[in-house]
């Protein structure tokens, strides 16, 4: 189950502060790796 | 850097989530309605999986064959039914099972299509909050073009 009260608090803290700097770096290489495991392979079958 | 014409999905997306849910997803059942097809390569299903959710998705179209493939749980669904009052229990009796006991409702991009109508209860979004503000759920309405979200969470 998740804890509401400590999602609303990092959401305001997301609102007040912005994203952090280090994870949105994570979170830019998460998707280059992705698209190229899954993403344009599921794109180009579909089509 | 991938395309946000394709995927509507950024590393901003991504990173809101992993700081929203600090830095895990893991054992979190998550619906995503319009999670996207074709054109629109549904990202998010893929990424809340690899982050260790339990992905549930919709789309409108019929072809979820790779996503169940890839241990996502497809359901089409046509979410304007929502919008039409007769079509209400013929809804719920057919999907709502798929709405239930989820932790997180995840809802971005089909709002662009149109349906996006503030202070509107027959609006889509009116008709999402009303239908399943019921669950404890969280929800993420999102405009893609400038990363607004809009967060409900229930209690």
């Amino acid at each position: 189950m998740i804890d509401l009260s400590k999602i609303k608090a990092n959401a305001k803290s997301i609102s007040e502060k912005g994203l952090d700097a280090k994870i949105l770096a994570e979170a830019k290489k998460y998707l280059i790796e992705l698209k190229k495991k899954q993403i344009w392979f599921l794109r180009n079958t579909l089509i | 850097m991938v395309s946000k014409e394709y995927t509507h999905i950024t590393p901003k997306t991504i990173a809101h989530y992993l700081q929203l849910f600090d830095g895990t997803l893991k054992g979190l059942k998550t619906l995503d309605l319009g999670c996207g097809m074709y054109r629109y390569s549904p990202v998010l299903p893929f990424a809340f999986k690899e982050l260790g959710a339990e992905i549930y998705a919709t789309d409108i179209v019929r072809n979820g064959d790779k996503l169940d493939e890839a241990g996502i749980n497809y359901m089409k669904i046509n979410l304007n039914s929502l919008l039409l009052p007769r079509m209400q229990n013929y809804f719920k009796e057919n999907y709502g099972y798929f709405f239930e006991g989820k932790d997180i409702i995840v809802a971005r991009s089909f709002l662009d299509g149109g349906f996006y109508e503030d202070n509107d209860k027959f609006s889509m979004t009116g008709r999402i909050e009303e239908e399943f503000g019921r669950f404890k759920g969280f929800f993420d309405f999102a405009r893609n073009s400038n990363q607004k979200s809009f967060f409900f969470l229930n209690n």
